[in-house]
């Protein structure tokens, strides 16, 4: 051939390039047929108001775990974009954000949206611009939805546990105390029927109203006359911390407490964190549980976040990521109803363990456990379940009919959350 | 590595070395053939991904499936004791049961609950219970509605773990949740069975627990359904029970009855299930219980039961369809290659056949023959190399004759320059040879006029006092004649005899004097140069006067002379300018020498005729004076010394051997002109004095 050298080094090079290419097209799967995409995710979380301090860990939560997925690479080569609105701890916000993210921005999956009021409305407007919601607060339950995913925890993986470890640990006289919100009333029912269940006695039940005024030094006063072997709190941060402060005022810190609703952030605003100490609250994730998956996360987070508090919501929120990724993977369609199919099932070694969706993928099953607190703000895990614990939305001792009705019931004259 | 190199080395020299033909038929089955392989392969490996993939997603779908069938069995099961729970026959036989076992501590008698037995019996039946067990708060077994072992017995204290009853009974009593438990063989299943356990809630208080074993068989009906899984596939569920892992569905090649089968710790299989029930959803390559690589698919299911499903199929069965097609493609490829070989070997030809014709042409060419013409068809790149060659010859073959003729014209006009160039040298070598003599000559000339002018003094002397002593003998003569009287007779005589000798002696003293000084004068003039003056004459005029001065000098030498002279003078001759006396001397010297010649010639020889010619011509540039005789001649030996100072053939005293070289002299250095001869020894011999018109 009559090609001088050079050419023919360059030939022989490009020969070899295009083979090296082709073979790392046969053995590497290039995304050359389907280009990068950038996915966007919506978030919502309050950064301002009452929530803000709880949810603030949440969001860091979701990013950071958004943050870990795109640094490995993605779901599927595609980078995660996440987009934040700031409701401000309005309800009214809360569903516009909701609004806005999935119809104007288009957005398939929304990380957060603290429901405050009607899950109805929120699952409407989702299902209207063909949207998932992923939720990792507190829930009551009694709601089945297609397009919200509760990642939080249920009434029952909660009161059942609780009540159990009162039965055994304490003894059968319970008294509640609890704000006046769906969740408490709802909370309150199931731990009713369970005491009745057990033969145990209900001294009291006392509903916090705003204004609290008084109210709880009254409450505290009618415990005192008749003190229980164990004191039921359903009351949300701002009652509790004066609840303690109160229960202190009046010497009654022998009656232990068990929280349901006291989260890593209440306890930071704490100014005397020493009220709390000696009581109890029941949940899936505390930051100290020692396992491998805990350290790394906790250790990631608060690199990642100013703050050096995780609970257990953000422990869901930062799972919630990681679940939907895993249904997307699966199943390999980021399309909300696919990724729904896909979440049926679905398994997330979560820092607090094994999490399991649901057989229709709305829910998760989860590991309850119960802390103790201890002076320095710490927890000491005193129990845990030995499975993860089942999600029922309805409770299996009375029917869905009746909790559909008391929950309707509940919320007919509330008019949503304020803390 | 090192063989390697040596491979592609040896390859390399092997391309470098072959021949086209070769080298064309391989790098057209490497074309070929390599995307072909190539293209296989790639077809073979996405093929196989992507049944694989889809396989996946089929085993997938069929697991997630079978979960959920599996799940909605468990949950109708779930519905139905949870129904049951709070049947009245239920809570009658639980509150009757619990009461008489506190009371007498056994069994409460079968005729007393009769018609919430049959009744719950019959329900039982319909919702495919087998057994329903009643167990009060502390764990002990009431009641049951079949006879049973674990009757009367506490579930915390049992020895053996059946079935972990006591898990799910303190999860009912406790959580007052429904509560499944997993496998276990219990009669009157013959498959292994699990129970359910649901709390017994009446007015709102807990009063017991409803234990009811299912029966599974719907699970097995799911579990061993084998659509979809080919020939090879199943559906296996799988749990762990202390540290063990068990399958616990009936294996589709176990060829056992066993529905469960503990997994051997170790092995990849057991690493799969491990996986699968810490929650990890798998799909991988795997070795089964069997040994035989399948492709499963496993994920979790029950947290509560800590179960696995997997479903897997075969990967021989799986890849089966594109064996075909390796098959098919590596036939494929062999078949290609006999067609490209062989249209490589054509295409080859096509190319190198051509060429071959050409090598053979382009050689014969280089042997000479320059009328080769190629005869190829078609129009394609070869055929106008032909065509191009075939010019070539043509103009080669053009060019080539008109060379021979250009070199045939220069090889006449060489061998024309060579003749001129050898007449020039031979002028040369005369002109050379002339040279040398006219030096040899001139040196001579001077030689000659020294020794005469030292010779003249003492001659001069010698004839002076010759003829004064020839004046003296007279006077002695006188002088004796005046004494002779005194003298006797015989005296007188005497003297008189001496005195006629010493007159003798001196008159040939005196004659050979003169002689001498005549010889030493000519010598003289030989050497002298022109000294007269330059004056225009008819040289016919000179030369008539000359013949007869010089005939009649010979006949006063030599009365027998004769000669018949002939003359030829072109009257026409032009005037020329000489020195008349001179050219005189010449002339007078040739004529005597033709004279002599002719005369001794006619002494020799008898019936001859002696003749001396001469004539007159002329050019344009010169005079010709031929002097011609039919004497003796002269050898040609002797013609090269003939101008030769003192050379003559004459015998001593005849000649002085000058005149011919004076002559020579006078010609050629006093008149720019020459002198020829031509001779024949014994025949004649020719002079011919060459004056130029234009001195």
């Amino acid at each position: 051939m009559g090609w001088c050298r050079p050419m023919r080094i360059l030939l022989w090079l490009l020969i070899l390039s295009i083979i090296i290419f082709q073979v790392s097209l046969a053995l590497f799967d290039i995304p050359i047929f389907a280009k990068p995409k950038q996915i966007k995710v919506g978030l919502i979380f309050s950064k301002k108001g009452f929530r803000s301090s709880k949810e603030i860990l949440s969001e860091n939560a979701t990013l950071l775990a958004i943050e870990e997925i795109n640094n490995a690479g993605g779901i599927q080569g595609n980078r995660l974009i996440p987009i934040s609105i700031d409701p401000e701890s309005d309800w009214d916000k809360t569903l516009k954000a909701i609004e806005i993210l999935s119809n104007d921005y288009q957005i398939d999956v929304i990380f957060g949206g603290w429901i405050s009021k009607d899950y109805n409305e929120v699952s409407k407007i989702l299902e209207k611009n063909n949207a998932l919601l992923f939720t990792p607060y507190q829930v009551e339950g009694i709601i089945e939805s297609d397009r919200i995913i509760f990642m939080g925890t249920t009434p029952n993986q909660q009161v059942p546990p609780a009540i159990n470890f009162c039965l055994e640990k304490f003894g059968t006289t319970f008294t509640f105390i609890g704000s006046n919100n769906p969740y408490t009333k709802i909370a309150n029912v199931m731990m009713n029927d369970i005491i009745n269940a057990h033969e145990g006695k209900i001294l009291g039940e006392f509903i916090i109203s705003d204004p609290i005024n008084n109210s709880i030094e009254k409450a505290v006063k009618e415990i005192k006359k008749n003190p229980p072997k164990v004191i039921l709190n359903t009351l949300t941060s701002t009652h509790t911390v004066e609840f303690f402060r109160v229960l202190r005022e009046f010497s009654l810190k022998d009656v232990p407490v068990i929280s349901f609703c006291i989260g890593g952030a209440l306890q930071n605003r704490i100014e005397n964190i020493d009220d709390f100490e000696g009581s109890y609250t029941i949940w899936n994730y505390f930051q100290n549980l020692e396992t491998e998956d805990n350290a790394l996360f906790v250790k990631n987070y608060i690199k990642f976040s100013d703050t050096n508090i995780i609970d257990n919501a953000a422990e869901s929120a930062y799972a919630s990521v990681y679940i939907w990724k895993k249904a997307i993977e699966d199943f390999g369609h980021i399309d909300p109803l696919n990724v729904l199919q896909s979440l049926r099932n679905i398994t997330f070694h979560a820092p607090e363990g094994l999490i399991t969706m649901t057989m229709k993928g709305n829910y998760a099953w989860r590991y309850s456990r119960i802390g103790q607190m201890k002076p320095k703000n710490e927890v000491q895990i005193i129990w845990q379940s030995s499975d993860p614990i089942r999600p029922y939305p309805y409770y299996t001792i009375r029917t869905q009919q009746d909790w559909n009705d008391m929950l309707k019931f509940f919320y007919s004259d509330f008019t949503g959350y304020n803390e | 590595m090192n063989n390697f190199f040596q491979n592609l080395l040896s390859l390399k020299i092997f391309f470098k070395n072959s021949t086209l033909r070769s080298r064309i038929i391989t790098w057209f089955s490497a074309i070929s053939i390599l995307p072909l392989i190539w293209i296989a392969f790639i077809t073979y490996e996405m093929t196989k991904q992507t049944l694989i993939n889809v396989e996946t997603g089929n085993l997938k779908g069929l697991s997630s499936c079978k979960t959920h069938t599996i799940e909605l069995f468990f949950k109708e099961k779930d519905k139905a004791v949870i129904v049951l729970a709070q049947d009245s026959n239920v809570i009658n036989i639980m509150k009757n049961s619990k009461e008489y076992f506190s009371k007498f501590g056994k069994i409460i008698p079968l005729e007393s609950l009769k018609n919430n037995i049959s009744s719950l019996k019959y329900t039982g039946a319909l919702l495919d219970f087998y057994n329903f067990y009643f167990i009060n708060k502390s764990g002990e077994v009431v009641f049951s509605i079949l006879p049973s072992e674990l009757v009367s017995k506490n579930l915390l204290k049992l020895e053996i773990e059946e079935g972990e009853l006591d898990d799910i009974f303190l999860q009912s009593k406790n959580m007052l949740e429904t509560s499944i438990s997993n496998f276990t063989y219990f009669n009157p299943s013959e498959p292994p069975s699990s129970f359910i356990s649901t709390p017994i809630i009446s007015d709102g208080r807990l009063i017991g627990v409803l234990i009811a074993q299912i029966n599974n068989h719907e699970i097995y009906n799911i579990i061993t359904n084998y659509d979809g899984l080919g020939l090879s596939g199943e559906t296996i569920l799988v749990t762990k029970t202390g540290n063990d892992l068990y399958s616990q569905t009936p294996l589709r090649h176990a060829n056992d009855k066993n529905y469960m089968h503990l997994i051997p710790e170790g092995t990849p299989f057991s690493n799969f299930v491990e996986e699968i029930l810490d929650g990890k959803t798998q799909v991988s390559n795997v070795i089964d219980y069997r040994g035989v690589e399948s492709l499963m698919s496993g994920n979790y299911l029950l947290p509560a039961l800590n179960w696995g499903i997997i479903t897997k199929i075969d990967m021989q069965e799986l890849l089966n369809p594109i064996e075909k097609l390796k098959i098919l493609t590596l036939l494929l490829a062999l078949t290609t290659s006999i067609v490209v070989i062989f249209i490589g070997t054509n295409v080859a030809n096509n190319i190198t056949h051509p060429i071959l014709v050409l090598t053979k042409k382009t050689r014969l060419m280089a042997a000479g023959d320059l009328s080769q013409h190629i005869v190829l068809e078609g129009d394609d790149e070869l055929t106008r190399l032909a065509e191009s060659f075939n010019e070539m010859a043509t103009k080669l073959n053009l060019l080539i004759q008109h060379l021979d003729f250009r070199v045939a014209e220069r090889t006449t006009e060489v061998e024309d320059k060579n003749i001129e160039l050898t007449q020039i040298i031979q002028e040369l070598k005369k002109t050379q040879d002339r040279l040398i003599n006219q030096e040899k000559l001139a040196s001579l000339g001077s030689l000659t006029a020294g020794i005469a002018h030292e010779i003249k003094n003492p001659l001069n002397f010698i004839n002076n006092f010759a003829e004064l002593s020839l004046q003296i003998d007279k006077d002695i003569e006188g002088l004796l004649d005046k004494i002779k009287d005194q003298l006797s007779e015989e005296d007188r005589t005497t003297m008189q005899e001496y005195l006629d000798v010493l007159r003798i002696n001196i008159n040939k003293i005196n004659e050979h004097g003169k002689r001498a000084d005549s010889i030493v004068r000519n010598m003289l003039q030989h050497s002298r140069g022109s000294t007269g003056e330059i004056e225009p004459v008819n040289i016919n005029e000179i030369i008539n006067e000359y013949i007869s001065l010089s005939y009649h000098g010979m006949r006063a030498q030599d009365p027998t002379f004769n000669v018949k002279i002939e003359k030829e003078l072109d009257p026409t001759i032009p005037i020329i300018s000489i020195v008349v006396p001179e050219i005189n001397r010449v002339l007078l010297n040739i004529l005597n020498n033709a004279y002599y010649s002719v005369h001794q010639k006619a002494k020799q020889t008898s019936n001859y005729q002696p003749i001396v010619k001469v004539s007159t011509l002329y050019d344009k540039n010169n005079i010709y004076i031929k002097i011609w005789d039919n004497g003796l001649g002269i050898s040609e030996k002797i013609i090269s010394k003939l101008f030769t100072p003192f050379f003559t053939t004459k015998p001593t005293g005849e000649g002085t051997g000058l005149g011919l070289s004076l002559s020579y002299n006078i010609v050629v250095y006093g008149h720019n002109g020459n002198i020829l001869v031509n001779s024949k020894l014994g025949d004649y011999a020719e002079f011919i004095i060459v004056l130029p018109l234009k001195g």
